[in-house]
């Protein structure tokens, strides 16, 4: 049951029991030794800043990874341009990768 | 009647689809329901002809298939030295994109049962055209001519855009759909050129024929370059890849996942004429470091443009054509050391094995993530991640369904996406280690990029606007669980579907004299 790369290999199977077990060991030790004496609708309920949450406070998709983008600003506002939604510039990019593949294969007149 | 069967599975497995799709109209006028369980009943059946040819290809070797003779196992009529028939010529690689096509065509029709509204319009024209794609797909893994080829891939095209403007009251489903016929339009055409151009050389179209003859002359070398472009634009290979999301996001869940099929059969027909048609006789690798490239670009440029999307479907698109560049990056490797008999032993064979066993994960953990997308979006009613959250509180096993492919499609381990890396990221690494650090690079961001779609739609707080949202109906449920089941059994056993399946595939790619020698008989 082992899948082998030609350097190393890997077993599924052994991975996912050794998986389970520590899962199910940290599981149930959190269970003993951690308080879990939190109670729905008590004063346990998550707050901002000193306020309670407000309702339907979510983290939307937006929010995520500005930093990512930001740091990589200078790449995306040279690859999103290129994303036009034009089929002209589709095609233009099609002809030009097969011109490239001509030259490379040493297509000459 | 099951001797018939099993000796015509191979025309069968095309024939039943083909005429289901003109039969199902029919069937709808007689009763209006009928046509799902009609489609459905045709799928299974050209299914079953499909395992019958795996279980024939893995156990006897290669099936021919010669249409219009009387026997059909003869491919040369007596005092022919070249087929003159329509020849389906079926080897391990065939079978395996055969059997990848027929899973997603029949968690397709699946889901579709219950993803449509009753009273949907068109829903016979539908099925009609999936149908039709399925033949498409079949016929082009089965031909062993390069016009038929071009005939199927068209059969499969022209369906796929019919598709893709299903909802056509919608401005965007028609956009999406030009584009992508304009784009297979341009593809087919350069094809036929290239068919025509190896015709005019050959005399022949037999890709067999072509293939015991062939030479690398100026004509071969235009020939080979118009269908590495046709086939890469048609399997979405960056730069090329911008008509992916748009088809991808606008055309209906199943059948998004039908064009996951078809980008894939795009693939296969690629590997078919660099590794069959052509072969050694490539004298350059530069062939095979421009698929290394185009691999890399699409893996890097399609998940950095996937973390900045905000429409679900689009997002998860990008990542389509980030996977595509694995497969392009494993199978571009094998192809650089072809001639290589050292490297190719060392580590080309795994390369090309990795990429083609991330074709198969590929085509399960990101189905899986279209249709659990498209659950949501069935029952949110948007598209937009930005108004999503907390559906876990409401969905709780598409939500199990989307984690799983998440973390198959980053690479987690023990899931099936880590182990068709292990091998590609492992053997690429002895050829570039550079490459396999891109690849493990890309691999991250994946994992970045689907904690953002995790954490925007199914955590946080039951939102007061989601209070109807509910889970989905059971056929679609269904559908995505014939895919779970699947991923599940290739994560745990993937040594048994290596060996089992993929190294007999990339053996039959690798080994093109066998491919000739099935056609042309053992040269005297």
């Amino acid at each position: 049951m082992i899948l082998e790369s030609g350097t190393g290999v890997w077993d599924a199977l052994v991975f996912t029991a050794s998986f389970l077990t520590i899962f199910i060991t940290v599981f149930v030790a959190s269970r003993l030794l951690f308080n879990t004496s939190y109670k729905k609708g008590s004063q346990q309920e998550p707050f901002l800043a000193g306020n309670r949450m407000p309702e339907d406070f979510h983290l939307w998709a937006s929010n995520l990874y500005w930093g990512f983008t930001k740091a990589l600003k200078r790449y995306y506002a040279v690859i999103t341009p290129e994303h036009t939604g034009n089929i002209n510039t589709y095609m233009s990019w099609f002809v030009l990768v097969t011109a490239i593949l001509m030259i490379l294969l040493g297509v000459t007149v | 009647m099951i001797d018939v069967f099993l000796a015509n599975a191979p025309i069968l497995a095309i024939a039943i689809p083909l005429l289901a799709a003109f039969a199902t109209p029919v069937v709808s006028m007689a009763r209006h329901n009928l046509k799902n369980w009609f489609a459905l009943a045709a799928v299974l059946l050209s299914t079953i002809a499909i395992l019958t040819i795996a279980f024939q290809v893995y156990t006897v070797g290669p099936v021919t298939y010669t249409l219009g003779s009387v026997d059909p196992g003869i491919v040369l009529p007596s005092g022919y030295a070249v087929p003159v028939r329509i020849v389906l010529n079926i080897d391990a690689m065939s079978v395996f994109m055969a059997v990848i096509a027929s899973i997603i065509s029949l968690v397709s029709v699946v889901y579709s049962l219950s993803f449509f509204k009753k009273k949907e319009h068109s829903m016979e024209k539908y099925y009609t055209l999936l149908l039709l794609m399925t033949a498409g797909m079949y016929g082009l893994v089965f031909t062993g001519d390069l016009f038929n080829l071009f005939v199927f891939l068209e059969i499969l095209s022209i369906a796929s855009c019919g598709l893709i403007a299903f909802w056509v009251h919608k401005g965007e489903a028609s956009e999406a759909a030009f584009k992508y016929l304009v784009v297979s339009a341009v593809a087919a055409l350069l094809l036929l050129v290239a068919i025509a151009l190896l015709y005019g050389q050959y005399n022949a179209l037999n890709i067999a024929t072509i293939a015991s003859m062939i030479q690398f002359g100026l004509i071969e070398k235009v020939a080979l370059a118009l269908m590495i472009a046709a086939f890469a634009m048609k399997s979405g290979s960056v730069p090329m890849h911008m008509w992916v999301p748009d088809a991808y996001s606008e055309a209906p869940t199943p059948i998004t996942l039908m064009l996951i099929s078809a980008t894939l059969i795009s693939m296969y027909a690629l590997f078919r004429i660099l590794f069959t048609l052509f072969g050694v006789t490539i004298s350059t690798s530069l062939i095979a470091w421009a698929i290394i490239i185009l691999g890399v670009l699409s893996m890097f440029i399609g998940v950095t443009m996937a973390i900045v999307q905000k429409d679900i479907n689009r997002l998860i698109a990008y990542h389509s054509v980030s996977q595509i560049g694995y497969m392009l990056l494993g199978v571009g490797v094998g192809l650089a050391v072809l001639t290589d008999p050292v490297a190719m032993a060392t580590y080309g064979t795994k390369a090309l094995t990795g990429g083609l066993f991330h074709m198969v994960n590929y085509a399960l953990y990101k189905g899986l993530l279209f249709l659990a997308a498209g659950a949501v979006i069935h029952q949110v009613g948007t598209r937009n991640l930005n108004e999503m959250g907390g559906l876990a509180h409401k969905m709780p096993i598409t939500t199990a369904f989307f984690m799983l492919g998440a973390l198959a499609i980053a690479g987690i381990p023990p899931l099936n996406g880590f182990a068709s890396k292990f091998l590609i990221y492992e053997s690429v690494y002895l050829f570039n280690p550079l490459l396999a650090i891109i690849a493990m690079v890309v691999s991250i961001l994946t994992l970045a990029s689907f904690v953002k779609v995790f954490h925007s739609v199914f955590m946080g707080p039951n939102l007061t606007k989601n209070k109807h949202v509910k889970e989905v109906p059971f056929s679609m449920i269904f559908g995505m669980g014939i895919l779970v089941g699947l991923i599940l059994l290739f994560s745990l056993f993937p040594d048994v579907i290596v060996s089992g399946m993929v190294e007999p595939a990339t053996q039959a790619l690798l080994n093109q004299p066998q491919y000739i020698t099935t056609i042309m008989g053992v040269p005297v």
